[in-house]
Order: C-alpha cells, then structure tokens, then sequence
C-alpha cells in the first residue's frame, strides 16, 4: 500500500518538475521559434524570388535598366516609403506592393506592356501566389535591409556557369523575331551592325556579362530588348522609342538568339 | 445453469404480430428514405471553378517528336507532339491521382507515390499502373477561329494531325486542350 | 462577525458520518488512503459504487489474476489514457485551428511558432496519436495470445476490432488538416484508394473529397470527421466494449488460472477479489500518470510533429508516402491493381480479424496449445511487417540517378545532408567536383563534396550518369542567407548534347537552431 503511494509521489513530482521546466523555457522558445519561421519564410521567398521576380528586379535585387526598381539598396529602404508617400510600414509597403501590383511607375520610364507598373501577384487580384507565399517573399526583400545599409557585408558572387543555350529551334525562332520586330533596321540583317546607328550585336553574348557590374548577359539583353536606352553601348545616340512588343517566350527565344549570335 | 422452459410455445401467427411486422417495415422504410435524402444533402458538391479548355500556345512553340513533352500546370497537362500529332496527356497518374513528373535522364514520366513509369507519349512502361496516361481532347484553330484538326475519341483519333498544316502559319495555329473530355489510357496487358 | 451556530448546523456537526464523496464519511475516506479496512457494515466502499456516476462504471471488486501485470500490461487503460488525452488536447488545438486552404497551414504555423506551449500541444496530439495505433495494436495481439477473445467474449473482440478501425480512420482524418504537402498528397492516395471499392468506390471518394479534387469541401469533411463524427463513434464504441469488460463478462482470467491445472493454494489466491476502492484505483492513477509523463517528456524532448511546405495541388514531391501505419497497403498497392491490392484484402483481411471469435472455435485458450492460431498470427505480424518494408518511398519507387542523388543530399521536403551542415562551414564559392577542392574550404563542407563526388562516380561507373560530373554553387544572396545549387552534367549515349539536373536551396543561418547564434 505504501509503495504504491510513494511510487505515484515519485511520479507526481516528476510530472511536476518538468512542467516547470517547460513553463520556464517557453519564453526563450517562443523567440526561438519566431527567429526559424523568419528564416523559413526568408528560404521560401527567396525561392519565389527566383521563380516570379528575378527577370524584372535582378537576381541580386539590383533592378533591371528601368524594367524593375533596384530592392538592394539604401534608398529602398530610406528613401521609397517617402517616395511613393507611404504612411504605413516597410513591411506593409512591400506586401501590398507584392499583392496587387502599382498603378503608377515608382521609376517612370518602365515601358512593360504600357498598363500598369507593377503587376498584381496575389491570387486574389489574378496573380499566381498565395497570401502565405505573398508574406515568405516580404520576408525575403527585407531580409536585404542589412547589406542595403551597410551593416552587414556578404561575400562577393563567384562567377556563375554561363548558361547553356543549346536548343536549335529556340534560336531559329529568335532569329526570325530578329528580322520580324525591326531589330534589323538598326543593328543589321545578320546583326552586324549599321554605322553610326546601332552597334554590332555578334559576339554579345560574351560580351554583355562585363559591361554592368552583377548583370548577367542574359538580364542584359533582356533589359535591353524591352527598353533599348536601358544600356547604351559607348559612341552611340540614344536609341529612339524602338522597343519590341512581344510574349514572354519570344523574349526569351530573342534572348537565346542574341546569346548565340556570332 | 437452469434450463428455462418455454411456457407458451408460439402458435401460427396472429393479428398483433402482423401488425407488429408492418409496423417494423413502415419504421424501417420511413428511416431509409430519410437517409437517402441526407445522403442527398452531403453529397452535394459545389462545381469545380477552374476552366475547362486551355489555350496551350501555338503550333510552333510544340515540342519537336522525341522531345521533352511541355508541362502546363494550370491544367495538369502535358503537351506532346507524337508521329500521330498533338496529344494532351492528363498529368495526373492512373494509378492513384499522384502527379507524374517528367525524367529528364530517362527521358519517361515518372510517378513520385509508386514508381509507375510512362514513356513521352504515355505509354505504360512499368509500374503498378493499371493503364497509359489518360489523354484529354485537342483542337486547332486558325486565326479565323475555324478548327484546323482536332482529336476524336469516339473514332479512336487520339492525336490531333498536324500532317496537313502549314508549317508558315504555324506561329498562328493555336491549340486548345479541353480537360472536360477525356478519353482513357490502353489498360495494360 | 461571529454567531452561535444554528440548530441545523449543530445537528450536521453531530454527525461525524456525514458524506464527503460518493457516500463515504470522512473518516472512512481516511480509512481508504491508509489502506485500513472498512469501519462500517455494510462496506460503505461498495455503495459508492452506486452513488456515483463515475464508479458505477468499475466493477467492486477484480479477481486477482485478471489484474496481473503480465497478463493485461495495461494496455486497454493506456489505449482510454491516450483516448482522453487526444481528446483535450484536440479540444486546445481548436482554439486555434482554421478549417479552410487559405487559413489551415498558416494556422498551425501560428500554433507551432508563435502560440505558447503550441509546438508541445502539437507534439503530444501527433505523438499520443501514434502512440495509441501501437498500444491498441498492442491491446490486440495480448487478447490473441491470451485467447481472451473466445466464448462469451466474442461480441467484445468484436468491438474492439472496429475500435482499432476508428483508431487507424481517427489518425489518418487527422493527417490533412495540416494542409501541407505531406497531408494533402497521403489524403490524395488514401481517398483515391476509396474509389477503387467496386460499386460505391466513385460515390465514397466524392463524399469524402467533397469534389473532384481535395479542396475546402474535403478539407472541411475531413475536419469534421476528424473532430466530431470519428471521435463520437469511438465514444460510442467505448461504451458498448468497456460496458462488457465491466458489466458482463470481467477482464478474462490468465488461461493457467482458467483452466484449472495449478495447486488449490495458487489458485485461491489467484482468484481472491480484491477491491477496486483503494488498490485498483490507486494503481490506475499510478499507471496514468506514468503514462502522460513519458508522452510529456517524449514530446518536449525527442518528437516534433512533422510540418511540410504549404499544400499544392499542382506539384507531387518525391517520396510521398502513406502514414506508417498504413504503409503495409502502400506497400500492398505496389504489387498491383488497386481494387483487388488496395481495397479488397485489407477489407477481406479487416472482416477475417472481426469475425476472428466466430471461425475460431477452438474453446482452449492457452498459447501453447493453439498451434495453428499462433502460426496464423504470427505469419499475420509477419507479412505486415514486409509489407511496410515495401511500402516505404525508398522501395521499389526507381528515381533516375541523377534525381536520386541530389534527392539525398537537399531534399524537396525535410532536412537531409546539405542542410545539416554548420551555416558558417558552407563556404562560398563555385566548386567543380572533378578538380581538387581548395584548400581553405571548412572541412565539414569538404566532406560533404567528397560525398557528393563518390555518388556521382559510383553511378557514372554504374553506366548509369555517362561522364557524370557534379558541380556546387555556394553564394552568399542576402545577410544570413545562402543559396546551395548541386548541378550534375552527364553525355547520355545516344545524345549529342549534354544534359543537366539542376537543384538550388537556400539556407538561412536561423533556420537551424543548433548552428544559429540566436539571442533574444
């Protein structure tokens, strides 16, 4: 009979101790735990960065010529919010922005398909991403907060594997666009270039890596393609409103044929 | 234990009991019809808000036959050009709903749940798959709007033909895939 | 203020058997804790049987075999102590919890990361779940062994099987309400399993899919089922099982005692009563309690619920896979067509086991003498246990090499290799795998690349990946934040161009709480 009593105070005491210990360590997990799902939603952003975001703001959130503002800098975190006279948070600001895209041009030269600035991305204004997803890439575009300020310096990007255009019909699609978007009227039939007018375009696939700092010369031309002054070679007048109206997949058929082009 | 003794056996079988078996039945049928309403209730399911026909591109951004088929996830499809034509391959895999993802090594779709495999025009290769992908049905239209070539389950055309279209204009035939009408895989043998 | 008492009071006070619990005085409440014997005539211990709701559900009194440590283990209590404690903890999780696509991951996110005690709350339900599919497992193969389940018993087996049916239907209702891939894609495999039943398979999976596809329809059933219908059948079920042990048959004695064969001493005192008031009480409250101390402390210390990336309908991940418990019809489905594989033995086999009592009529009830019976059971366990072998993700599911190897090392969903490493030792850089590594990488990372350049090798000699190389990007994106690509390029025979499998992940220093310096 004693045993039995014993053995449940044991356990009792057991049962009571560790509640205690979880009772006490809670407020220490629950910072904890905020810090992870932060980072979780910085990975996952970070993801949808690459998927949805990239071709317009940059790889690095360097903004593309006038395509997309640059995400990465000191005025986007000190400056934008006065900008654009916003009265609520950074947080807020980028979330919104996100979720149902600008009306008017934070930068006014983007040319786009002419309507809107910014897209909407949501799901609920016709955008592919969830209000979840929506939060993760918030998460990610301030995460750049820390470099943009110069509180935190990262290692620099070593040189990334050119990529591999290698699609034989892609770039005969690309070539046709050439000639069929007026390409050709400025940089000649074979893009060899014409004097004083557009400069040769052979051998940019190569070239268009070194000539802007952290720009791919996949991002390179694609800007360019889209806003011809976005990058003006050296010696040459700024290009006339040419800019090619096109589907995304001929952009990037263009692209490929431009890469390759020698 | 003590054996009971049956004090009045049962005799024929009288008004009461008559009415006591109908009365059952009544219960019972009156309990039977009220299920089958409820069952009416729960089974009603709102209809399904996705659209039901995809423009997937045109003609000239097809695949070439022998290529990697093109994944349109909207609409859990794949696009595929076979020596047949154009064929829409249901992207959901014929064993048990799971989405089928497409091998680059092996060149075969590949089912993530139970391994069943499907070569580039869905042809059942291995696996506890019962039959080859499912396929939904394809139209081409012109820029007119008038039906260039189209699928025929009914006639066993599983492919839309793209033997007599003008590879020129190809840029400008569109093809419309309707996930509404389906036509099943060949069960395997 | 003080006053004399009035007369009423005084007549209370004048009676020192008044009572405090059920019909028991004060003093013989003491008289029960110090293990006396009654002080009154008749056992007062006996009418509180009566008297309260709670109590009249014991039985008085136990044979002393029937309470044997060996003979029961406990289970059928642990399986109720488990019963309940999911029951209070689902209730708690409610409170929280939203039934719907839009709400449901993030909710449990809310719940995980930023409600107190959430995570520990999670743990324990997921971890009591599992818990109670083995114990009532458990409870099952000891009523087979002993064969408690023979003679009058037989409607109670009965019960007890469907009991197990609403545990295995409680735990997998459960598995989607999370809403993230691992529930959705289970659930997907699970209904689609329902539809293959001949006749109403259509019907069954559109009742509980609510549509065509899973969505807020199937989400909601499967919620409701999970916390009302499943859990008042399981009531219900109880009761009629418990009120059998109790009321109508007893908890068997040990088949040694039954069946005679022992000295007349031995089985005296094998069949002596003893009480319920205190010594069964007293030990149940021991046995409980043991019992939420180690669920408690496996919860806080060892078991973390799983919690995948957020449901989506338009992309499988690999390795799917069925809970555990079902991975014995996963693995089933494997062997083939899934009307005969998926429905038709597990239903077969689910109406053998029920009906066990009443095919069996062997009266003899102990083990040794049951040759056949054991043999049967023990090819049962048997083929159950190779049948989850095959149903894991990793059998018989071929993933191209190239797929595979990445798949190990940063996995679509979970940890694995890459992400376990120190955030510090993921040195950037560009690494190509067929080159000397440099010499100033950490040397956890370098072990990591080895690893990554052997499985490359290995399947590049295999005549698997031709010419495979593997090639790692480590960039520094953001503050805290990396991003991991493995690239593997292999020359396929009969292709001109070479081919790539491309993954990349990113890795933030906070996400591992053991490599990250978190300060408040």
């Amino acid at each position: 009979m004693s045993r039995i009593l014993i053995a449940g105070i044991v356990v009792f005491l057991a049962l009571l101790a560790l509640l205690v210990t979880v009772g006490v360590h809670e407020e220490q997990r629950l910072v904890t735990a905020a810090q992870i799902d932060r980072a979780r939603q910085i990975e996952q952003g970070a993801l949808l960065y690459e998927q949805h975001c990239r071709t317009c703001h940059g790889s690095n959130g360097e903004g593309l010529g006038a395509l997309g503002p640059a995400l990465h800098d000191a005025h986007f975190f000190t400056g934008r919010l006065r900008e654009v006279g916003w009265a609520g948070s950074m947080h807020d600001y980028v979330a919104t922005t996100i979720a149902n895209g600008r009306i008017t041009a934070t930068r006014p030269l983007y040319v786009g398909d002419g309507e809107v600035a910014m897209p909407p991305w949501s799901r609920a204004s016709g955008g592919p991403l969830r209000y979840d997803q929506i939060e993760a890439l918030t998460a990610f575009v301030l995460n750049w907060q820390p470099t943009a300020l110069g509180e935190v310096i990262v290692a620099p990007m070593p040189t990334p594997t050119p990529l591999a255009v290698s699609d034989a019909a892609q770039i005969a699609r690309g070539r046709q666009l050439y000639g069929e978007a007026g390409c050709a009227a400025c940089h000649g039939d074979n893009a060899d270039g014409v004097a004083n007018v557009g400069p040769a375009l052979t051998g940019i696939g190569a070239g268009a890596g070194e000539r802007v700092p952290g720009v791919s010369p996949e991002e390179y031309l694609r800007a360019s393609v889209l806003i011809p002054a976005a990058h003006v070679a050296e010696g040459y007048a700024r290009p006339g409103d040419c800019a090619a109206i096109m589907t995304d997949v001929q952009l990037t058929d263009l692209v490929a044929y431009l890469l390759t082009v020698e | 234990m003590r054996k009971t003794e049956i004090s009045h056996p049962l005799q024929g079988i009288d008004r009461r009991e008559i009415l006591a078996w109908i009365w059952l039945l009544a219960a019972t049928a009156a309990a039977t019809k009220a299920t089958q309403l409820t069952y009416g209730f729960v089974r009603a399911s709102r209809a399904a808000r996705q659209p039901t026909s995809f423009n997937a591109g045109t003609v000239a951004d097809l695949p070439s036959p022998g290529d990697a088929p093109r994944a349109f996830p909207d609409g859990r499809f794949w696009l595929t050009q076979t020596q047949e034509g154009v064929a829409a391959l249901d992207g959901v895999c014929t064993h048990l709903d799971c989405l089928l993802g497409w091998d680059e090594q092996a060149h075969e779709f590949a089912c993530p749940c139970h391994g069943s495999r499907f070569d580039a025009s869905g042809r059942y290769l291995t696996g506890p798959a019962p039959r080859s992908m499912d396929r939904f049905a394809v139209k081409i239209v012109n820029p007119e709007g008038a039906v260039v070539a189209s699928t025929d389950f009914a006639a066993g055309v599983q492919a839309a033909p793209l033997a007599g279209a003008d590879v020129d204009s190809s840029a400008s035939l569109h093809i419309i895939v309707d996930i509404t009408l389906e036509a099943t895989g060949a069960p395997v043998a | 203020m003080s006053r004399e008492p009035t007369a009423s009071e005084q007549t209370t006070r004048q009676q020192p058997r008044r009572s405090v619990f059920a019909g028991l005085s004060w003093h013989e409440v003491r008289a029960l804790l110090r293990g006396d014997p009654p002080t009154e005539r008749p056992n007062p211990r006996y009418r509180a049987h009566t008297n309260s709701f709670f109590l009249h559900l014991r039985p008085r009194t136990y044979p002393a075999a029937a309470t044997w440590i060996t003979h029961t283990w406990f289970l059928g209590l642990l399986a109720v102590v488990l019963f309940v404690v999911e029951f209070v903890t689902g209730i708690l999780l409610m409170i929280f919890y939203a039934p719907t696509p839009e709400q449901a991951y993030a909710s449990v996110i809310a719940i995980t990361y930023y409600v107190p005690f959430g995570a520990l709350l999670r743990d324990l339900h997921r971890l009591a779940a599992e818990a109670m599919v083995i114990v009532v497992v458990l409870h099952m193969v000891r009523v087979f062994v002993t064969g408690s389940y023979k003679g009058p018993r037989a409607f109670t087996w009965l019960t007890g099987v469907f009991l197990l049916g609403v545990t295995l239907l409680l735990s997998f209702s459960g598995y989607l309400l999370p809403w993230d891939q691992l529930a959705y894609w289970a659930v997907t495999i699970g209904t689609s399993m329902a539809q293959a039943t001949p006749l109403i398979g259509t019907e069954l999976n559109l009742l509980l899919r609510g549509a065509s596809e899973i969505g807020a329809d199937g989400l909601l059933r499967f919620y409701l089922l999970h916390v009302l219908l499943l859990p008042l059948v399981g009531v219900l079920l109880l009761a009629v099982h418990y009120y059998r042990v109790a009321r109508h048959h007893g908890i068997s004695l040990p088949a040694s005692v039954e069946e005679g064969e022992m000295p007349v001493a031995m089985r005296q005192s094998a069949t002596r009563k003893i009480d319920f008031l205190p010594t069964i009480f007293l030990r149940e409250v021991l046995v409980t309690a043991a019992a939420l101390l180690a669920l408690l402390a496996g919860a806080y210390f060892w078991f973390d619920a799983p919690l995948e990336q957020h449901a989506d309908p338009l992309h499988t991940p690999l390795n799917t896979q069925a809970p555990w418990f079902f991975l014995w019809v996963q693995g089933l489905l494997k062997l083939g067509d899934k009307t005969l594989m998926g429905v038709m033995i597990p239903l077969i086999s689910f109406i053998l086991l029920a009906a066990l009592p009443y095919w069996d009529r062997n009266p003899v009830r102990r083990w040794q003498r049951r040759p056949v019976a054991m043999t049967l059971g023990l090819l049962l366990a048997v083929s159950v246990g190779v049948l989850t072998y095959m149903g894991t993700a990793s059998y018989g599911v071929v993933m191209s090499s190239a797929v595979a190897i990445v798949e190990q090392l940063a996995p679509e969903e979970g940890e694995g290799a890459f992400r376990r490493l120190p955030y510090a030792a993921l040195t950037p850089g560009a690494y190509a795998l067929d080159q000397p590594l440099p010499t100033d990488i950490a040397p956890e990372l370098r072990d990591m690349l080895t690893t990554f350049a052997h499985l490359v090798e290995d399947a590049s000699r295999a005549g698997d990946l031709n010419q495979g190389t593997a090639f790692v990007e480590i960039i520094e994106r953001q503050a805290n934040l990396k991003a991991v690509t493995l690239r593997i390029i292999w020359q396929p025979p009969d292709v001109d161009t070479l081919r790539t499998y491309t993954r990349t992940i990113y890795l933030h220093r906070d996400r591992n709480p053991e490599h990250a310096a978190l300060r408040p």
